[in-house]
């Protein structure tokens, strides 16, 4: 679908948001993707750097880096393609207790889809499974998709290199990035770290109501539960 | 809804489904021992929860928060006026998964020890019966959600303790159950600048494995070990420059197998 600029221009005037599939056109998109190019080339500079310490976490507050991956079909995505955009990510590994427990136990993850994206919210899953790993592979995460009725995008990184540049160590792990692309949130997903049921508070959600409302997240950083990102090395 | 739970936790720890490679099949499993051949009436004894693992695969020391779920008591079936105290953790070993994810855990054996306070009005002659149900993550490459239950009956009695034959265990647990540092000061432990240093001159290998009161460690799985007398610790996170250090030590001497374990916590006082 695309929009002239005129009638963008008439839709920001009455001061409508514009819708999520909308596709900026002409220079709006050209600066959108010179400044994310900006950014792309800085995070190159940082994950060089996180090379030496293979495991220290993106900062809350800082700017999450880029990164392109394929999806369970083949598509290629790209953090950039949600510029604008409020994004959740959540490692993922089909094959983990603590992610069924979230898929088959408690229906979480597809719920908060459900309720965000509504209003926004981009969810991507990322499996930084190695292959030959538990739960990793094109075919796994596919049958995981559709048995569990994913709506969003399951991402496979099995290199690990944005699993490692982004620090995380566990499935899952989520980290909440604003419409500027800063993480405001990273770590767990609820507070019940036992293998059963889900938690009282959930991090994410209670983040993305503070987020949506424009107001500073609380609760910025927990501690991951769950089992270890299946890395090759 | 609780049911469905249930049963998923219950398919994923404990299903024998047929199947050459069914990765959902216990590899951990679960024995209750006593140190006594009998129950004293008033005395406080010590049960064994022995866990004996499959070759490569581990369950968790009550570490760091997040890393992996270590044995808990789920439910104790005790008969009146008998109750059990806190599980004591015997050091663990350091693991370390592809992408430098680090955990501290137990492979092959272990026997977590667990205080149980006998009532003084026990009647010797009867035979009583302790059982606990029990859940923890087992894991290898893989992990699977583990559950079991023992239950061990032992007869009371005013005699004198007696060891049983698995009393053997709970020694060998004992031995690795960690001290308090030495006071002669041949052990230095100090939190400095954000980081936690230690210094035991005859050392030739130094490994902490931090608890779950430890402030986040930067990279702990190149930052808990050293071949050598000295060790830094460097903290992470907002509260790194009010540290606190809490753990085991495990110093090796000479070329010895065996270390010598030790309790950090560097907020006690001449921590």
């Amino acid at each position: 679908m695309k929009v002239s600029k005129l009638s963008l221009v008439a839709l920001l005037a009455l001061g409508m948001t514009i819708p999520a599939a909308v596709s900026l056109a002409g220079d709006d998109k050209a600066k959108k993707d010179d400044k994310h190019a900006q950014h792309d080339k800085k995070d190159e500079k940082k994950a060089e750097k996180k090379d030496e310490k293979k495991t220290e976490t993106v900062a809350v507050g800082s700017v999450a880096p880029g990164f392109e991956l394929t999806d369970t079909d083949g598509k290629a995505i790209k953090l950039s393609d949600f510029a604008g955009k409020i994004v959740v990510l959540q490692w993922f590994n089909p094959g983990c207790p603590f992610v069924k427990k979230h898929y088959e136990g408690a229906n979480t993850f597809n719920e908060l889809n459900k309720k965000y994206s509504d209003k926004g919210v981009v969810f991507l899953a990322i499996n930084s499974g190695a292959a030959g790993k538990e739960g990793a592979g094109k075919e796994t995460n596919a049958a995981a998709k559709k048995d569990w009725k994913i709506e969003y995008p399951v991402l496979l990184d099995e290199s690990g290199k944005v699993g490692k540049t982004y620090g995380a160590t566990r499935t899952p792990e989520m980290f909440i990035l604003d419409k500027e692309g800063k993480v405001v949130y990273h770590g767990a997903i609820d507070d019940n770290k036992e293998m059963k049921g889900t938690g009282k508070t959930n991090y994410v959600a209670k983040a993305l109501d503070e987020v949506l409302a424009n107001k500073p997240v609380t609760t910025a950083e927990t501690k991951p539960y769950g089992c270890t990102v299946k890395f090759g090395s | 809804m609780l049911t469905t739970i249930l049963m998923t936790a219950i398919a994923a720890g404990l299903a024998l489904q047929p199947g050459a490679e069914n990765k959902n099949r216990p590899h951990v499993s679960l024995k209750l021992i006593s140190e006594e051949t009998h129950l004293r009436p008033g005395a406080t004894q010590t049960l064994g929860l022995v866990f004996t693992m499959e070759p490569h695969w581990h369950v968790y020391y009550k570490g760091l928060e997040g890393g992996g779920n270590p044995p808990k008591i789920e439910e104790a079936k005790l008969p009146e006026g008998y109750t059990l105290g806190e599980i004591q953790w015997p050091a663990p070993q350091r693991y370390v998964a592809p992408g430098d994810v680090y955990d501290s855990v137990y492979e092959g054996q272990v026997t977590l020890l667990v205080p149980l306070n006998v009532p003084k009005d026990a009647k010797p002659g009867e035979k009583v019966t302790i059982g606990v149900k029990m859940n923890w993550l087992e894991c290898s490459e893989v992990c699977v959600f583990g559950a079991g239950e023992s239950s061990i009956s032992l007869p009371v009695s005013a005699d004198a303790g007696k060891k049983s034959d698995d009393a053997k265990l709970i020694d060998a647990s004992r031995a690795n159950m960690p001290a308090a540092l030495p006071t002669d000061g041949s052990i230095g432990v100090k939190v400095v600048g954000g980081s936690m240093t230690v210094q035991a001159a005859k050392a030739t290998r130094l490994e902490f494995y931090p608890g779950p009161e430890c402030t986040d460690i930067d990279d702990p799985a190149n930052h808990t070990r050293a071949d050598g007398p000295a060790l830094k610790v460097p903290f992470a996170g907002p509260d790194k420059n009010r540290a606190r250090g809490f753990g085991v030590l495990g110093v090796w001497t000479g070329s010895g197998e065996n270390p010598a374990y030790y309790r950090i916590d560097t907020s006690e006082k001449g921590g």
